[in-house]
This record gives C-alpha cells, structure tokens and sequence, in this order.
C-alpha cells in the first residue's frame, strides 16, 4: 500500500491553501491551484518536508492569530496568512508558492488553456517569424558607428 | 603517463579551440578536463517541465549544483555570483551563444579614452582568427552592420520573431543603431548537424545540437585528428623544472588516484576564476605566491561584466518566449565613449526573448504585478508573451582589486583551495549601468510597453569572467605576453578569458576563441623553438 503524502488533515489544509492562492477560472479553462496534483509535483521534485512545514505553519499562524482553522476563516483572511511576510515561516511557504507557480503553469491543462501546447520543446520546436530586415534600412544607411584604431 | 607535447587543462571554449588548431601538427596532444561529456538527451528541453528541471543541475551557480565536475566558489564578497558550468564544452554547454566581436577600440581603451590598459595586440591582428572561428562556430547574423568593421560568411540571422521586430521599430524611432544577434547557432543544416528549430531554452543546453557548444563543433574534429581527451580529471597544479619552465601538471582521475603527466607545453583554459586558481595553488620554492606570479598580478583585474536587466510589457501578444533565448537583436548605440555622458566605454542593448510560463508567473509574483487569489489570470494573461527583456552588458574597468584569490578554508572535493572573489562596481560601472537602464526603459516605451521595468546590477549573471591572467608587454603589471606565454614560465600559456586586458562591453566567447586560436597559431608557428 503507497504511503500517503499527506494526512488527511494535512491534505485539505494544503487543498485550501492552493486554491486560495490560484482560485478557478473556469471562463479562461483554468483550474485552480488544487486540481493540479501538487503533493504528487513537491515529492517527485524533493521539497514536499518543506510543504508540509509551510502547511503546518499556516494551520498554526491561522489558530494563533484568529483563534479558528484556516478552513474557517474567509478568502481575505486566508490570503492574507499565506501573504504574510513578516511571518516565523515565511521562507518555507514563500518556496512551496514558488514551486506551486511551477507547477501550476506546466500543467498540460493550464498549458494547453494559456495558448500553448502540453509538449517538451524537443524534438519539435516551435516556428518563430523571421521578421522584417528591411527595418535596418535606417541603421544601414547611418554609416560606420565604431572607430577606427 | 607518457609524455606528451602539449597538455591542455579544460575542454571549454578556449581549450577546445587551441586542441582543434594545433591538432593538424602532428603534435601529441592530451587534454584534462574535471567534467564529463554531456548527452543532449538529458537537456531540460526534452522534458516538459523543462522550466523545473533546469534548477538544480543545470543551474548556473557550480554552488547550486554541486555536481562531481563543480568545485565551490567563494563569492560572498562579490556583488555578482560567478556562473560556469564544468564539463567537456564547459560554459559553452549553457550559454545563450550571443557572440558578437569586441570592437577594435576595445583593444586601445587607454590610448583612446584615457581608462583601462591597451592591449599589446589589436583587432587586425586577430581579424583572421574571428573568420576561422566564426566558420567554426558556425556564427549566423547578418553582413552590413555599421557598428564593425565587415564580417562576412555570416549564416543566416536567427528570426527576429514579433518581439524583435516591435523593438526593432522602437530602436528607430529613436535613430538608435540596433542589428540582428551575431548568433553561434546553426540556422540552417552544416555537415551533420541540423538547424534550429528554436526549441527555445538554449541556456540549459540544447537538445537539437544546434546551438555552437564546442563539444558539437571544435571537439569532434579535434578528437577525429587524434587528439586525447581524458574526463573526471582535476588537475591540481602545473609542475616546474625549477628552473621557470613548465613540465606538465599533476591531476586526479576519475578514481580519485594522483598522476603526473609531463608535457613540453602546457596551455591553461580553465576560465577567469579556474585559471588564476591553478596558478595560485601551483607553489613551488620558486614561485611561492603562486606560478607566473612574482608580479603578484595573477588573480588581480578580475572583469565581470557588470548587467542590466530591463523589460517592457506589451498589450499585444507576441509569443515573445518563442526563439533561441538568448539570441534576437543588438544595439549598440551607446557602446563607444562618449564623455557627455558622464562615464568612459560603453555597452550593449543585448535583447532576449521573454520568460516561458512558469518564469514570467514567478517573476510577476515576486514584482508584485500578479497578484495572488482574485486578479491572478487576469494580470498573468497581460503579462505572458507580452514581455520583452533586455541585458545591459557594461564594459567593466580592470581594477586590481577586484580579484581571485583563494579561500583560506573552502576546498572541493579533492581538498584543493577553492577560489574567492573580491569585486565591487567601480564609480565608472555604476553610472554606465544607470545610463543603460534609463536608456533600456526609453527604448521600451518608445516601442509601445505599456509598463517598464529595470534593476542592475543582476546578481546571478557572473559568465563573463576576465583579466586575471592579463596580457601586457610589462611583465610588472602583466601575467602573459603578445603571445599568450606566461612572462615568468616558459612554455606555458593561457588562452581563455583571463587574457583580456580589456572587457570590452559584449559576450567575450567570440573575442577569447579567436584569442585562442592566435596563441596557438604561435605555437604552430614557432613549434622548434617551442619543444626545445
């Protein structure tokens, strides 16, 4: 049996925390920061003990500062912890959001509704315009910009 | 180990140019290298999430990788973090291949401008060495720029992409010289190896082997005309007769076992920082300081290259991400001095192409332009593809404080000293750097940005790495002669970057390559008196 990741309770704290940080955008075909398998991201990539400070950090910051779980508190409210810089932990959740932004815009979904294609850039590559040349004419026409020696 | 007639330390850009020249000689030739051959098909572009799996091994910090071929650099006392990267093509494997020329006034900066030192060579002498390196680079750009003496045999330009084109129209707008990217990138198929196909992350090695590292151009011809390359070999210092000459040097293998390899030359390529802290932990009773360093020069005139980072965000899309990331278009405009400017030299407008999703996400965040929760698509969508980025690259005085030395307690894996740098920003840099923001910005919102952005110096962006084995005619304020020959030990020379008594304001591959290729030429030139 696979160990879980997360316990239970550790998980929907960290599923909360990710969708305040990246809400749904259903109108753009975006998910929200939940839906794009984090916990699974943060261990293949080493930094899921560095999750699991950060979400411990914020479901303590969350009962010290408004005497209530983090679930409980409103969007503002929530966000507002996982902002906060000046907080004991801010270094380790400041990392999970960055791996979390890694995550979230590598996801073929996220890819494919942000207009590109859910590919490794090898071995197609991608076609890019050559571009006008004939806008040099002005630079061309200036004449010899270095000095001679 | 058998005698050899050359050994060469460093299979990078400059190693492998010299093992190429003078491997129609005849010679034997050996060359160490701490690193290992790199496979394209571990790049980070043959990985979907390319943008992740890019920061750890191939990061641009040795102190972020920490990888077998990395030794630790100090350089806590340094505003600018050194980057390389250690393998057979060395740096080469992640740089961008911007590989514009110094200009002919970057050689005689003091005889013209009254800063720096000149060189004892000059442009014409190594013209004929740029066009054998540009073949070899397969450099592709564009004939007829105004802001060099004629370069020719260019393949063809890197396309320009949107992004290119719009800030071409800003450039002028303003009657600002501006020219496609000298890029070494093969945009079409040479011999056996196929064109671009604009995969896009070139600085972390590229997968299509079209990007000009020189384990894909120099080495397989050097290697093919019997050239020995050993890997995982870290050379530990150059031995001596004891009577100034060079004998060879002393390395470990790949087994961590010590051997001795005698040779008549020895020629040294192992960058800015590796170069000097080879020579400084190469003691002997004849050069306590270090080899080559009675003058107590080697290590000092440490040049970085100091850089601005500046972007612009547009309203339309232009899949500026798209293309050779580091390679797009130039300009120059402000590269030679101007005293009404408030400094002496100059720099150049050098274009990227726009961050991938994940970059542009992280950077916005951190700048504070996307927002978390409510707002965070929205202000995501006005920035991704719409950005357009700039590097400001400002020529760097040699000041002899600015240097290499070795750390008294950091040492790799083989216990060797590692290397510590000591550099600050010169008055002259920092107003240089100042003008080319402000001017960096103008150019954005004369082409139509919207928002502007501009920071420097940029901390993590340490590649150029210069002077500290510089050339002179005096052998008091110099470590190497004309010719790239140590003043204070005979047969042995250097022909990477730390030559340069001058930076110049560009990407210094193009302008050491060819420095290499001359040194050996000498060699060739003068291989009876040399093995003698």
């Amino acid at each position: 049996m696979d160990t879980p990741l997360l316990n239970p309770t550790q998980a929907e704290l960290l599923s909360l925390m990710l969708e305040t940080l990246i809400p749904a955008a259903p109108q753009r075909g975006l998910p929200s920061g939940a839906k794009v398998r984090f916990a699974e991201f943060a261990a293949t990539k080493g930094i899921l003990p560095k999750v699991v400070i950060a979400v411990d950090a914020i479901g303590t910051l969350a009962r010290e500062r408004h005497s209530v779980e983090f679930g409980a508190l409103e969007p503002a409210a929530r966000l507002a912890l996982l902002t906060d810089r000046n907080q004991p932990n801010a270094m380790a959740i400041a990392e999970m959001q960055t791996y979390l932004l890694h995550c979230y815009y590598q996801n073929p979904i996220v890819v494919s509704a942000i207009g590109m294609e859910p590919k490794a850039p090898f071995p197609e590559g991608y076609q890019v315009e050559e571009g006008d040349l004939l806008l040099l004419e002005p630079v061309f026409l200036r004449g010899k910009l270095y000095r001679d020696v | 180990m058998k005698p050899v007639d050359v050994l060469i330390i460093g299979a990078g850009a400059t190693g492998a140019a010299a093992a190429w020249n003078l491997s129609e000689s005849g010679l034997s030739i050996l060359c160490l290298e701490q690193g290992e051959r790199m496979e394209p098909t571990a790049y980070p572009a043959t990985h979907a999430d390319w943008e992740t799996v890019r920061l750890k091994d191939f990061a641009v910090s040795p102190n972020v990788r920490q990888l077998a071929a990395d030794y630790p650099i100090n350089d806590a006392d340094s505003a600018i973090a050194i980057a390389n990267f250690n393998a057979v093509g060395g740096s080469t494997i992640l740089y961008s291949a911007h590989f514009p020329r110094f200009h002919p006034s970057d050689f005689k900066t003091k005889t013209l401008d009254g800063v720096g030192d000149d060189w004892p060579i000059d442009y014409k002498t190594l013209e004929p060495f740029f066009a054998i390196n540009d073949r070899m680079m397969n450099v592709a750009g564009l004939a007829g720029d105004p802001a060099y003496p004629p370069v020719d045999n260019l393949l063809p330009p890197v396309p320009m992409g949107k992004m290119g084109e719009t800030l071409g129209k800003g450039f002028n707008k303003l009657g600002w010289h501006w020219w496609p990217s000298y890029s070494a990138i093969a945009t079409r198929r040479t011999g056996t190896r196929d064109k671009c196909i604009n995969l896009g992350p070139c600085n972390t090695g590229c997968a299509q082997s079209a990007k000009s590292s020189v384990d894909v151009t120099y080495w397989p011809v050097a290697l093919r005309n019997g050239v020995q390359l050993r890997t995982r070999c870290r050379v530990r210092e150059i031995t001596t007769d004891g009577r100034d000459r060079a004998t060879g040097a002393i390395y470990y293998d790949a087994d961590g076992r010590e051997h001795r390899q005698e040779a008549k030359i020895v020629i040294v390529a192992c960058n800015g920082v590796g170069t000097p802290r080879l020579l400084l932990n190469s003691r002997s009773e004849s050069f306590p300081d270090g080899l080559a360093n009675r003058s107590g020069m080697v290590g000092r005139h440490l040049m970085l290259h100091p850089l601005g980072y500046v972007e612009g965000v547009f309203t339309e899309q232009m899949h500026s991400y798209r293309g050779p990331q580091g390679c797009c278009i130039l300009g120059q405009e402000f590269y030679e001095s101007d005293p009404a400017r408030g400094y002496m030299r100059g720099y150049t407008m050098h274009v990227l192409r726009g961050p991938w999703p994940a970059e542009a996400a992280v950077s916005g965040v951190l700048r504070r332009e996307i927002p978390w929760g409510e707002g965070h698509h929205e202000a995501f969508a006005a920035r991704f593809g719409k950005i357009a980025s700039m590097a400001i690259i400002c020529e760097d005085l040699p000041e002899p404080e600015n240097r290499v030395t070795l750390d008294p307690a950091l040492r790799d894996a083989h216990g060797i000293p590692a290397p510590k740098i000591a550099y600050r920003l010169g008055e002259n840099s920092k107003r240089m750097l100042a003008h080319g923001l402000k001017q960096g910005r103008a150019l954005m919102t004369a082409a139509g940005a919207v928002k502007t952005f501009a920071f420097g110096p940029v901390r993590h962006t340490g590649w150029h790495l210069m002077g500290t084995t510089r050339m002179g005619r005096d052998p008091r304020n110099s470590v190497v002669n004309e010719f790239g020959e140590a003043h204070e030990v005979r047969g042995l020379y250097v022909v990477d970057s730390s030559v340069f008594t001058t930076s110049g304001g560009v990407n210094p591959v193009s302008t050491m390559q060819a420095v290499a290729l001359y040194v050996s030429d000498h060699i060739k030139k003068n291989l009876r008196e040399r093995l003698n």
